[in-house]
């Protein structure tokens, strides 16, 4: 071995080491200050040469927003939010469904080999909580594309949400078409926008579904009803600049019924100004305005129902490695913000993490502060533990 | 000093070097995982010490999370109730809650297995 190589492999050992130091003293700080010990358990064996060897966690949603003793019970009342708008059918109206996609593979019964892994495929059953912005839609995606090769699954819906009501030039189409019908058959159609359906048949499907989430099994141990349930996150300041670009219009979100009125509001002549108007609208409107806002830690308790079970959690860099699990190519995004024309303006496809000073960080992570502390007691860093002074 | 002399004494000092920074970090990780079972086990005494005179651990979906200390020094009436003498059924606290395993199997080689050595790729 060279000099020259000697010296790289020892710089790379060196910073690892450096890396994971202030890593797990960061982690400590936290533990410290808030008094969450769940994740340390794993780390017991832990050698430095494993260096980000975890790349997925446990985490326990109902544990975490348990009201008397849970790391997060200081949400509960967002939480309690979020069940009165369900129950009043107000939630995320014309919003996207809430979907737990699964499969179950099985390796004989598998008719392609997964080329993108390069391995034969593994006997497991998995299923995702889709968190939005963090790589969902290639994921959901994914799940459908390998039922086509061979997998069992299905698409369960968790969540229909209706459509917000009709105004404006939508509504005036809706009458003519229902003057024409009127005067057709003798009889008006009523006028109205779709409704959410809630505690439907699909939701107590998937809540049946739910009840078999478990931890990761051995091959042999799969039960017909075992599943062990995903979820993609992400640091919420990355995640809030793609949820402005996706809540304003970007494709899947042109008939959410609030893009026109984001734009005409917030866009302005700079990236920075731009965001910093979306971070005061989530102080003055909320993050319930639009489904894209919500925080995560909400998503995910709200997908699995409230029920106290497992979800594997992957930082966002982890989707390639997921979507070649599941056998679809790894750097095929279906939705790429900063792809040019994907968003609404150049402005927000040129809008990156760069563009936050100090003060609106530490604004837009009050709004997130949840997101926060679960990154975190999950062991996975984000911006805003500096931000909010939790690290 | 000869190039190769010089890389011999290289390698044996950075060789050294990487010996020491892994003597810290284990002695770190050690103090880690021994600080935070104390700090469960004394966040446990707190956290029954503080539900056995204020009733925090009995509190309800609406007002979780938000006691506030200074509201409460400025709210001597509101102090005063809560001091009121126990009732039979002793808050539980947090000692025996259960954060979630969040402990690997065995000897299983995926991505799925969170937090086991053999879950990367």
């Amino acid at each position: 071995m060279g000099h020259g190589e000697f010296s790289v492999i020892a710089g790379i050992i060196l910073k690892m080491i450096l890396e994971s130091i202030v890593l797990r003293s960061r982690r400590k700080y936290f533990f410290n200050k808030h008094g969450s010990v769940s994740n340390l358990h794993s780390t017991l064996p832990c050698c430095i040469f494993w260096y980000q060897s975890y790349r997925s966690h446990w985490y326990h949603p109902a544990k975490f927003l348990d009201k008397s003793c849970g790391v997060g019970k200081e949400f509960m009342p967002q939480l309690n939010r979020m069940k009165e708008l369900y129950d009043s059918k107000q939630l995320w109206l014309s919003g996207p469904p809430i979907v737990l996609p699964w499969a179950s593979i099985v390796p004989e019964n598998m008719r392609y080999p997964n080329k993108f892994t390069g391995k034969p495929w593994k006997r497991h059953s998995l299923s995702m909580t889709h968190v939005h912005k963090t790589g969902g839609t290639s994921l959901v995606t994914a799940f459908s594309a390998v039922l086509s090769k061979g997998a069992k699954g299905k698409r369960h819906t968790v969540y229909m949400p209706g459509a917000k009501p009709f105004t404006g030039k939508k509504l005036e189409e809706m009458n003519a078409k229902a003057d024409k019908r009127e005067k057709a058959t003798g009889k008006r159609p009523p006028i109205g926008p779709r409704r959410s359906i809630i505690y439907g048949k699909s939701f107590n499907e998937s809540s049946v579904f739910l009840d078999g989430a478990t931890k990761y099994q051995r091959e042999e141990d799969w039960g017909d009803t075992d599943h062990t349930l995903f979820a993609v996150v992400r640091d919420p300041a990355e995640r809030f600049i793609s949820a402005i670009g996706q809540a304003t219009g970007a494709f899947g979100s042109s008939e959410n019924g609030i893009a026109k009125q984001l734009l005409g509001e917030c866009l302005k002549e700079t990236s920075r100004d731009t965001l910093r108007c979306f971070i005061n609208l989530m102080h003055s409107n909320s993050t319930w305005i639009e489904v894209h806002f919500t925080p995560m830690v909400l998503e995910i308790s709200f997908a699995t129902i409230y029920k106290d079970i497992p979800v594997a959690v992957f930082p966002f860099q982890e989707v390639p490695h997921l979507l070649a699990e599941l056998g679809a190519d790894p750097y095929n995004k279906k939705k790429d913000g900063h792809k040019s024309g994907y968003r609404k303006s150049g402005v927000l496809t040129n809008m990156t993490v760069a563009d936050y000073d100090d003060e609106m960080l530490r604004s837009l992570c009050n709004v997130y502060k949840m997101d926060a502390m679960f990154l975190l007691h999950i062991g996975l860093p984000t911006m805003c533990g500096k931000a909010l002074k939790l690290e | 000093m000869t190039p190769r002399q010089y890389r011999g004494s290289a390698s044996f000092y950075i060789v050294i070097l990487v010996v020491a920074f892994s003597a810290f970090y284990v002695t770190m990780e050690m103090d880690l995982i021994n600080s935070a079972f104390d700090l469960q086990s004394k966040s446990e005494i707190s956290g029954e010490t503080l539900a056995a005179t204020s009733g925090i651990a009995n509190t309800t979906d609406a007002d979780a999370g938000t006691e506030d200390a200074d509201d409460d020094e400025e709210r001597p009436e509101e102090q005063e109730e809560v001091n009121k003498p126990e009732s039979k059924e002793k808050p539980k606290g947090c000692k025996l809650f259960n954060h979630g395993d969040v402990t690997p199997l065995e000897n299983v080689d995926s991505i799925f297995n969170c937090g086991s050595k053999n879950g990367t790729w």
